[in-house]
């Protein structure tokens, strides 16, 4: 009997495998404080606090569980922010294009910070020149993905500001 | 409905009517023409409020989403409340005026004729929320299942809102809506899948930026995602962003099996479509069944489907990079993997340019899923892959110059994920009789599944009942079966893993018995190969715990072996062979095998044939099999 009683606990468990993508737990009504979950990366990444206070943005790198609610690019207004979270959350990929030279997560970055479309040509060859520059240093490799999301950030948002991206 | 009942029911009408006097006795707001004889029962104002089909209680259970007391179960009542509403004064917050609240019920009435005279309200939330540029289309985005997780087993739903014009791909950008349960971090996985099939949960829309689920999937998870592109008027559109708007942070009631993320994403597509693309003959709604339902149905005279694009992994793409290199560049590969630290330029050295960059991007990719958990890499692979990737940036710039691959089936051209099948067998022992195979959900090896994990099979609920002609027996009864054979896709080191199967079932313990019913729990590990381009091999060795009285003893351990040949083809057949031996009681042994082969007559029509062999105490059985196979 016993065995049933595990065979159908276990029938449960695998019955109920239909898709659960986890959203807020916003039954309590509470909301994302933008000051803390904008300004304070080190509540999300709590061995980084020193580039959060410096750099005013999200690094989730959109690996884990945190929900939409907390990430939503109204808690972060302003196109330096938008730019972040981007380049934070899309690293793996935003780093796959910028070594090809383009592709949809290069494009992106040009559409956040509003770059116009004679400039973008020139603002990718900036971008992955100077990412060659910062990946070509000894220490880039044992770096986490945190730090070389910074480096990318100060990167694109350079390479935007001397592209007159108008949202950067 | 007749007396009292009527003239209760009528009561929240007659209420706001009287409101609608009071406030507004200028605005024209009488019950404007309408085919409906109460356009509360149409069903484009049921679908906005929550009301499926013939349903006499809305899905929603916000009460805030109501305008009416009555109005989660008095569609009428609720109309009648949103018409005042939608012309009442504008406050001192625009956005917490009705036509900014609920912009899709605004934009409904409007069309209906059933708000003439009425203002239009600006709405600075909803401007913000919908973006600068206004959608013109939506997609429905499917990301592909995976085994790794029983949360993913059957793939993720979603819907994009796009703003591209026609031809144009759109952004990353862009909003995309997802539907999903609510519950609070580190819940206990036992107290949350109980909770989940109970209902005990809520669910919510939300909305992000595309780029954060095609990152996750794409990226981190290696899950493909499929594009649906919806055919779709503007109109249509501007109902539909509308709706997904009003319906943040509104919960449904969730159900794992039912009410889920492709039924509230479906629901999205009902409301602006009026095309219920809901599996009306199934108790269950999954994703894959919903893929099937839009590409058979019509949206204003035209295929509610547009096109299909599938959204290529970083598995895929490397899958496709290697095996569409030149003979010459992918033995390239193969060296370099195989003596790294001698560096990129051997592996590039006298190649064209064009070859150069193929050659790199594919070792690049190959490293970077290396290296996907930093923390578990190896510091060699890190180096190696920072290597690689200065390499390609000091390349000339472009895509890589690599073959098209072909062109992949897409999730619903395959077959339907419930089957039944009816054979006919002949048992050596047992002699003639008829078998109903019914399988409720949802691949199995022999089935052609893209939308799933290739070579892998997830079946729940497959039942197998035999008659002689005298009695009904069940013959199998899976209630669980789950199957990866993790093989390699490219042959290259570390691709692929483990293959594992999970089984529980009830089944007859024998072939040459029908009172021989017992109870199994069956778990294996072990590893597939290929054997040529079209053919796979696996072997697993496992466990096995049965029971009540089973001859073989309570606990066995075996070894299987198995054979897929052409998997996902027209034609294919898989074999498969088990030895098991008892570990308690008397050491017996029991070997089985069979060999089942399926030719597709259409797309969701087999033929199908099958031997088996079960050999036990020095006897053997044999049973041949034939019949179709229908999914549906």
């Amino acid at each position: 009997m016993k065995k049933f009683a595990l065979l159908g606990a276990c029938a449960a468990l695998v019955m109920s495998a239909v898709s659960v993508a986890p959203v807020a737990y916003a039954a309590d009504g509470a909301q994302p404080n933008a000051f803390t979950d904008c300004g304070i990366g080190g509540a999300l990444f709590p061995d980084n606090g020193g580039l959060a206070a410096v750099s005013n943005i999200i690094w989730d790198l959109g690996t884990t569980g945190l929900s939409s609610a907390l990430s939503s690019p109204e808690q972060c207004p302003g196109g330096k922010a938008k730019t972040a979270m981007l380049v934070g959350k899309t690293y793996a990929g935003l780093e796959a294009d910028i070594a090809t030279g383009e592709g949809k997560y290069l494009t992106a970055v040009a559409d956040v910070m509003a770059c116009s479309t004679a400039s973008r040509s020139a603002m990718y060859a900036e971008v992955r020149n100077n990412f060659a520059n910062e990946a070509a240093k000894p220490a880039f490799a044992s770096k986490n993905t945190a730090d070389k999301g910074e480096a990318l950030y100060l990167i694109v948002e350079q390479a935007g500001v001397n592209a007159k991206c108008a949202a950067i | 409905v007749t007396g009292p009942c009527l003239f209760f029911r009528a009561l929240p009408v007659f209420k706001s009517f009287l409101m609608t006097a009071a406030f507004l006795p200028g605005l024209a707001l009488a019950p404007a023409a309408f085919a409906i004889e109460r356009p509360g029962d149409a069903p484009g104002w049921r679908a906005l409020v929550g009301f499926r089909g013939d349903a006499r209680q809305s899905d929603v259970i916000t009460p805030e989403f109501f305008l009416a007391p009555d109005g989660r179960v008095n569609p009428h009542a609720e109309l009648e409340a949103t018409r005042v509403a939608m012309a009442l004064p504008v406050g001192a917050r625009a956005d917490a005026h009705a036509q900014c609240r609920f912009p899709a019920r605004y934009l409904w009435l409007k069309r209906q004729g059933l708000v003439d005279g009425v203002a239009d309200v600006t709405c600075p939330a909803f401007n913000d929320w919908r973006g600068d540029q206004r959608p013109t289309g939506a997609s429905v985005i499917f990301a592909s299942g995976d085994l790794s997780n029983p949360a993913t087993f059957y793939g993720h739903m979603m819907l994009r809102l796009t703003t591209g014009s026609e031809g144009h791909d759109g952004t990353l950008l862009e909003n995309i809506i997802n539907n999903g349960a609510a519950f609070p971090p580190n819940e206990n996985p036992l107290v949350y899948v109980s909770r989940g099939l109970t209902g005990q949960y809520k669910a919510t829309y939300s909305r992000t930026s595309f780029y954060e689920h095609v990152h996750r999937y794409g990226e981190a998870a290696m899950r493909d995602i499929w594009e649906y592109k919806l055919n779709l008027t503007q109109d249509q559109t501007d109902l539909l962003t509308a709706h997904a708007f009003e319906l943040q942070g509104v919960y449904n009631r969730y159900y794992f099996l039912r009410q889920n993320c492709a039924y509230r994403i479906a629901d999205l597509v009902n409301a602006a479509t009026g095309r219920d693309v809901i599996p009306p003959d199934k108790i269950w709604t999954m994703p894959g069944d919903v893929l099937d339902e839009m590409s058979e149905a019509q949206n204003d005279g035209v295929p509610l489907i547009r096109s299909v694009e599938r959204m290529d992994s970083r598995k895929s793409r490397l899958r496709d990079k290697y095996l569409n290199l030149p003979g010459d560049e992918r033995a390239r590969v193969v060296a370099f993997l195989g003596a790294p630290k001698n560096g990129l330029a051997p592996a590039i050295d006298g190649l064209d340019p064009k070859g150069q960059v193929r050659v790199t991007e594919t070792l690049l990719d190959y490293y970077s899923i290396a290296t996907l958990e930093p923390e578990k890499a190896s510091s060699e692979d890190k180096t190696i892959r920072q290597t690689l990737l200065v390499a390609r940036m000091r390349q000339p710039a472009g895509k890589g110059d690599f073959q098209k691959p072909p062109t992949p089936l897409q999730p619903h051209e395959g077959q339907k994920s419930t089957l039944t099948m009816v054979t006919a067998g002949d048992n050596s022992v047992l002699g003639g009789n008829l078998q109903l195979r019914l399988r409720f959900a949802y691949n199995d090896f022999l089935s052609v599944t893209p939308g799933a994990l290739p070579y892998s099979e997830l079946s729940f609920g497959d039942l197998r009942f035999e008659t002689d002609g005298n009695k009904v027996t069940i013959r199998q009864a899976d209630i669980i079966r789950i199957t990866t054979l993790n093989v390699s896709q490219t042959g290259l080191p570390g691709d692929g893993g483990p293959a594992w199967r999970l089984r529980l079932a009830l089944e007859q313990e024998r072939l040459d018995c029908d009172d021989c019913l017992t109870a199994v729990a069956e778990g294996n590990v072990g590893k597939s190969f290929w054997l040529n381009r079209s053919t796979l091999g696996y072997v697993l060795a496992g466990g096995r715990i049965s029971g009540p009285e089973a001859e073989m003893g309570d606990l066995q351990g075996g070894v299987t072996g198995g054979l897929l040949f052409n998997a996902g083809r027209p034609w294919r057949l898989g074999a498969e062979a088990g030895a098991w031996q008892s570990l308690t009681g008397a050491a017996r042994s029991h070997l089985t095998a069979r060999i089942e082969t399926r030719i597709a007559i259409s797309r969701n029509l087999d033929l199908a044939a099958s031997v088996a062999s079960d050999s036990f105490a020095g006897k053997t059985t044999t049973e041949v099999r034939s019949g179709l196979a229908i999914y549906w």
